[in-house]
Order: structure tokens, then sequence, then C-alpha cells
């Protein structure tokens, strides 16, 4: 047999250990939320909100500007004192697209770096066994509330940043086309409909849930030295990424 | 009665090892090497399934029995990086929700006491992140964690004596032959590499 059959033997072997491991990891997740009982599992919960959640508002908050502004000058160009159209566009890129895809690459950038480092330190500093010899299961103490945090994060970060953006576009609008400001406030919420608004609930629930299973899988794989970890990290980043866009080409298609 | 038994069990490849650990005991196992420690250390934590020979606790198998009956102290201390050191000498008695705030704080108090550590030292002690901490309050702030959780079997790397002043090498020596005496059914189990100057029977 040659080397490289050999290989494109072992090439599905090892997917099939890698999807197994991606979905193994939200089960656990799922059978241990009954340890939020426990304080310091909920002390782990509330620190990592703050840190996905509250130390994200200011650059959500300026990328949510900066996208309404630059959105809303575009479909102004395009669509000139179209109110209803320029509406149905601004719906379409910043409710159902860009909010909460935008916001997964913020929390990509911010916290599935942070999750991965961390998890992958403390695997190679032995404080995973550590926790294991006190009979506390790092998935219950260290996954599952960062998994729960991240993803009530993302929802609301995703919210968050559409009410800027959304603002944003509502003011510059006014601004270049003269209209009235409570109108097109009384038009966004006629033309909007609930499925949008579960679209874009699903999808910054559904990328908040992967961004972090993701990270936390590359953090918690076995590794025996310091210079595994930027691998890891590195890992981590590029298959969040991957896996919001692939999870959003989905969802689109499934709901639209 | 017989708390854990290694049953020639295969370590680093070459050699086997076989002992007990009875209830009252403190104990030196010295192998071979830092990688056979490792792995012993690994095995009795249940880590590490042996390639060969049998590991009892109870007298049952080491998947039967009731996790944290094995605690373990690393040579630096194994604290959680992210956490403070009150945060996580009181861990395993938070998690597991054993004790209330006062009855935690009276029990972290009296292993200060036995450990001969002023009350100002560790007042400051207990506020610093763990990534403050000098390496020798690493290991003390490990050693009490490991005596708060009062498992069974008390597993320590013989590291954790190294670089220790005399001195306070003694007091924890004290302390932990302390710890097996004031309850029934609890030994300390000391894996070393290298000799040792433990004052306790050394299995080789």
């Amino acid at each position: 047999m040659t080397s490289s059959q050999l290989s494109s033997r072992r090439k599905p072997g090892r997917i099939s250990r890698l999807v197994a491991g991606h979905l193994r990891l939200p089960w656990e997740v799922l059978c241990r939320l009954p340890a939020l009982a426990r304080w310091p599992v909920r002390q782990v919960m509330l620190k990592q909100l703050y840190f996905t959640g509250t130390e994200s508002i200011g650059t959500i908050g300026v990328v949510g500007f900066l996208v309404g502004l630059i959105v809303i000058t575009e479909i102004n160009n395009l669509v000139g004192r179209n109110e209803v159209l320029t509406i149905q566009i601004m719906i379409w890129t910043i409710v159902r697209e860009l909010g909460p895809l935008l916001s997964a690459i913020v929390i990509i950038g911010r916290s599935s770096s942070a999750f991965a480092s961390e998890l992958s330190s403390m695997q190679v500093n032995a404080e995973i066994k550590s926790l294991r010899s006190m009979a506390i299961s790092p998935i219950s103490y260290l996954i599952m509330p960062r998994v729960l945090a991240m993803t009530m994060a993302s929802i609301a970060l995703t919210f968050y940043f559409q009410v800027i953006a959304v603002g944003t576009g509502w003011i510059v609008t006014a601004l270049r086309m003269d209209i009235s400001f409570s109108n097109e406030i009384i038009n966004f919420f006629e033309i909007i409909s609930f499925r949008e608004i579960a679209a874009s609930l699903i999808k910054s629930a559904v990328f908040g849930m992967l961004v972090s299973v993701v990270s936390c899988y590359y953090g918690l794989r076995r590794k025996s030295a310091m210079t595994e970890v930027p691998q890891a990290v590195s890992q981590a980043v590029i298959r969040s990424l991957m896996a919001v866009f692939v999870a959003d080409g989905i969802i689109t298609v499934l709901i639209f | 009665m017989t708390l854990l038994q290694f049953k020639n069990v295969a370590v680093d490849m070459a050699s086997t090892v076989s002992f007990s650990v009875e209830a009252g005991e403190t104990l030196v196992l010295k192998v071979s090497s830092e990688e056979a420690k490792a792995e012993v250390i690994d095995m009795a934590l249940g880590e590490l399934i042996p390639a060969h020979g049998e590991i009892l606790v109870h007298g049952q198998s080491l998947e039967a029995s009731r996790p944290g009956n094995i605690g373990w102290i690393p040579a630096g201390g194994g604290l959680i990086s992210n956490l403070k050191t009150w945060e996580n000498i009181t861990l395993p008695l938070w998690y597991h929700g054993r004790r209330q705030s006062l009855a935690t704080e009276e029990t972290v108090a009296r292993w200060l006491l036995e450990l001969e550590l002023d009350k100002q030292e560790w007042e400051k002690f207990m506020a610093s992140p763990t990534a403050h901490l000098k390496q020798g309050e690493r290991k003390l702030a490990g050693l009490l964690r490991g005596l708060i959780q009062a498992p069974e079997v008390l597993v320590i790397d013989a590291g954790l004596f190294d670089e220790v002043e005399t001195d306070r090498s003694y007091i924890w020596i004290k302390v932990l032959e302390k710890f097996v005496r004031e309850a029934d059914g609890r030994a300390v189990l000391v894996v070393a590499s290298a000799a040792t100057l433990l004052p306790w029977k050394i299995i080789e």
C-alpha cells in the first residue's frame, strides 16, 4: 500500500473524529446544565458574560455605527428617495445578515481566541487534571458556563448592534432625504416581519453556541507543551469563522 | 484497611510497581524517573489506564470508586490560574456544597494556624490572584487546598517540598501527619523520583 493510499484511508477517520468531538461537546454541555445550581459554576458564567458581553459593548457600538452609516449611504445612493425600499434593504442587510454575522466576528476576535488560549494554558499547566482530582468536571465548571455565557452574549450583542446600526441608518436617512424621523420608525416596524426577527435571533444564538463550542474544543484538546497553544488559538479562530459562515448559509437558505 | 493498591502495574515501559496504602499511613513511593512519577500519579488519579496490572481503591477498580477519593497536590501547587488564592483553596468545598461560608472560613483558619502562618501574612496572600504569588506561596496554597479537600488518599508530588525552607518543610510534614491522624481512613502517598529527606517509610 502506498503512502498516498494510507493517508487517504486515514482522512475520513480524522474528520469523523473531529465532527464527533464537536458534536459530543454540546451534548455533554446540555447534560451538565444542572451544575448551574452550583455557585462556583454560576460565578464562572457571570465572569464570562461580563468578558464576552459587557466588555464588547464599545467595539460592537463603533462597528454598528459605522456599518449603519456605510450601508445606509450606499442604499441611498442606489435607490434614491424611495423610503420603503431603503428600509426594506436595511432590514435585509442589517437585521437579517450583518447584525448576527458581524457580532459573531467581533466575538470570535475577542473571546474565541481568549477561550482557546486560556483553556489550552490550563491544559498544559495540568490545571484541568487538578480540577478532575477535586471531582470537579471540567465540562461543568469550565465549558458549560462559557457556552451559555457566549450564547447569551451573542444574542444581546446582536440586538445591540442592530439597534445602533438601524438607529444610525434612520438618522442618516432623515438628514439626507429630509424625511421625518418618526415616520421612518413607524415604517420600519410596519415592514419588519416576525420571521426576520426570529431568524436574527436564531442566527445569533446558533453563532454564539458554535463559536463557544469550537473554541472550547480546540482549547481542551490534549496538548503537551506551551508551543501548541498558539496553534490551538489559530485553529479555534479559523474554524469558528468557518462554522459561522456555514451555519449562516444553512439558516438563510432554510428560513428565506 | 487498604485504601489504594497497585498490583503489578506496568510503569515507564520497563518495570512494574506493586504496593498498597493502608489507612493511617504516610508513605513515600520512590520511582526510577520523572516520567515514571508522572505515570504513577496519573494512574492513581485515573487519568491513565495501565497497560498491565490492576489499581484498586477499597478493593474495587479505580473506575468504580467515588470521584475525589484520591486527592492530588502537584509540585507547583496546581492552582487554577484565573482564580484568586482564596477561591482556589475553597473551590472543592464551594463546588461540592459541603460547607457554609462560616464553616469554610473556620476550616481554612484552622489549617493556617497549623501551618504556623501569621494572620497578616495570610490575609494578603488570600486576596492575591494566583499569578501574583511566589512559587512557595503557590505550593502552600496547593497544600492547603489538598488538606481542605480532605480526600481519603492524598497523593503528593515530592517536588512540592523542593526549594522550601527546612523549617517550613518540617511544619508541612507535621501538618500532613496530623491530617492522617485526625480522621479514620486517611493516608498520604508522596511520589518521588529522587532521594528525599521526608521522614516516612519509603517503598522502592
